[in-house]
């Protein structure tokens, strides 16, 4: 029997979650929301809570404090939860004597979706060719792909993914970059942990940070940014001239970092440039150096407040 | 616990028979049932050829080699069973079941698929035991239809039972290894030596005591008062009868065949009632 998915938003929600295993609290008081249309990055270092709150969110684990919601209800508690949330939760979560099809065959069975849909999965993920070969002789990659084609058979209007990147060649994350980003963009919600800050911040729209099962930052990547200032490298031929024209001109953040090279904060490449002009100092080489993600993500972790 | 619409149990069921099938253990358990039932006949005709009178009581013969053989099946149901259940955990396959079904729509697809399989095996015992132990036998009196089928349909009902048996342990124990070590020892040893240390100081004569009466109550004896009430039955032992159950169950005081199938049955739905309460609330991390 075919399924339809039950009418809803996509949005997952984390009020006041927690968990403590034993003497361990894994996560804390952590509240977020993923929205439609976005991709929403959830980052935070090796053991910091990211897997056992996506854990939470599918009713995988049991929290000790607060709840998550798919679309206002409980992941177990809907009807068919395979069409609304697909999920990629473990590198090789497929039987190794298993072939391909006949694990998304049994999953198509379980979700409610005809089997035709394991064709057009298999081919979406480009696994067709490799649909009938066991799993067990898969690569971490292809692994991956056949989790992500399970997590696709019921077409759901949520995605969540555990580190999906891992195990993929360049062109496999190009690839999956592309696809998380589209899917998105059709107006459903991707929720994607990762470590990989610099294909996050390619992919993501927004970010949830944690560190030590808490909430470090929840909102978009620009806001995120905008907290974070650039500055502009300048060589020029007098440093000690220009540092003192910038200074005299209420640009006080100016540091020496090689010779002949100023480290200017709190003034754009346009403004340095004039005042190096106006002081008559000849300006060498510029650059404007705006922080990637995974200085912004330090930079949270050591606790610097954004903005 | 979340109970679900009808539709969702059947495709959690569909989705378990496509698992099962699409792996080689079923068929591989399948191996050591055929072995028994070889060596059940084997067994028999030693036994035709080295006690001549034994011919007279060849379909009492056939029928106890029948029911140690559907004893020895139903302890290779509950490793299927086992199996079944932690397999899933081993290879990491129970995070998908479980988020395309209720923790207990997987329960009881896993009960189904394992006791529809271990029950199988016992219907292989009783088709194949009859007819390997007919040829072996060859003219010898041989049981009548009735008795054979009253006994095939115990042993599957048996065996059916210990694969949902199995499938509670292999729930419960998620170490693969573990639950069917847990399983086939306590069968083959655990539960011998709890009969001997509760009937310890009896004698065959006289009224057991209390703590003798229970070992007909332990799982793995109730099947095999189950089982081996036919043969002694079709032995006409009379007033022997009794002590020869007890001798070949290992049991004292045992009670009426469809008494000692309750008793099978009010353990194996014990230990899913448990399996269901601690694998649904287990982390899955």
């Amino acid at each position: 029997m075919q399924e339809r998915a039950p009418a809803g938003p996509g949005r997952i929600t984390v009020e006041g979650l927690g968990k403590r295993f034993g003497p361990v609290e894994a996560v804390r008081d952590l509240s977020f929301t993923v929205e439609p249309g976005a991709v929403t990055g959830f980052l935070g270092p090796n053991g910091s809570g990211k897997t056992t709150t996506l854990r939470m969110i599918l009713g995988l684990v049991r929290p000790t404090a607060g709840r998550a919601l798919v679309d206002g209800v409980p992941y177990g508690a809907l009807e068919s939860p395979a069409r609304v949330v697909g999920a990629v939760l473990e590198a090789q979560g497929a039987h190794p004597g298993r072939t391909a099809r006949a694990h998304l065959l049994a999953a198509a069975a379980a979700i409610g979706v005809p089997d035709t849909r394991v064709e057009e999965v298999l081919a979406l993920v480009g696994l067709d060719t490799a649909a009938d070969r066991a799993a067990g002789r898969f690569s971490l990659g292809m692994n991956q792909r056949l989790g992500l084609a399970a997590a696709l058979l019921g077409d759901p209007r949520i995605l969540v993914l555990d580190e999906p990147g891992n195990g993929l060649d360049p062109d496999g994350i190009a690839w999956l970059r592309s696809f998380l980003n589209a899917f998105a963009a059709s107006g459903r919600s991707v929720l994607v942990s990762s470590h990989q800050l610099a294909e996050m911040e390619l992919t993501a729209r927004r970010l949830v940070v944690i560190d030590r099962g808490r909430c470090r930052f929840d909102g978009e990547v620009a806001e995120l940014r905008s907290g974070h200032r650039g500055r502009v490298l300048v060589r020029a031929a007098d440093p000690a001239r220009l540092a003192e024209a910038l200074v005299a001109n209420g640009i006080t953040e100016v540091d020496k970092i090689d010779a002949g090279w100023l480290a200017v904060a709190g003034a754009d490449a346009v403004r340095v440039g004039d005042l190096a002009l106006a002081a008559g100092v000849a300006v060498h080489g510029m650059t404007e150096e705006r922080p990637g993600l995974e200085q912004m993500f330090q930079r949270l972790l050591a606790g610097e407040e954004i903005g | 616990m979340t109970v679900g619409a009808p539709h969702r149990w059947a495709a959690v069921l569909h989705a378990e028979i496509r698992r099962t099938l699409s792996v080689k253990l079923w068929w591989l358990m399948l191996v050591p049932v055929v072995l028994l039932a070889l060596a059940m006949s084997l067994f028999g005709s030693l036994i035709t050829l080295l006690v001549p009178a034994a011919t007279e009581t060849s379909s009492i013969l056939l029928l106890a080699g029948m029911a140690s053989t559907l004893s020895m099946t139903a302890v290779v149901g509950a490793a299927f069973g086992a199996l079944l259940a932690a397999g899933e955990f081993r290879h990491r396959t129970i995070t998908l079941a479980y988020l395309t079904g209720t923790r207990t729509q997987v329960l009881a697809a896993k009960v189904v698929v394992g006791g529809v399989v271990a029950g199988a095996y016992g219907l292989l015992v009783a088709l194949l035991g009859p007819l390997l132990g007919g040829m072996v036998l060859g003219g010898q009196q041989l049981p009548g239809w009735g008795q054979l089928a009253g006994l095939g349909a115990v042993g599957v009902l048996v065996c059916a039972l210990w694969g949902g048996f199995g499938v509670a342990v292999g729930t419960l124990v998620p170490n693969q290894a573990g639950a069917v070590a847990l399983t086939v020892g306590y069968l083959l040893i655990g539960e011998n030596l709890l009969a001997g240390a509760l009937r310890s100081g009896e004698s065959s004569f006289g009224d057991p005591s209390v703590f003798a009466r229970l070992t007909s109550f332990l799982p793995g004896n109730a099947s095999d008062v189950a089982l081996y009430e036919a043969p002694v039955r079709a032995a006409g032992a009379g007033a022997d009868a009794r002590l020869v159950l007890e001798f070949l169950a290992g049991v004292s005081a045992p009670p009426p065949g469809w008494v000692a199938l309750l008793v099978l049955f009010a353990w194996t739905a014990a230990a899913l009632a448990l399996a269901v309460v601690v694998g649904g609330r287990r982390d899955i991390t």
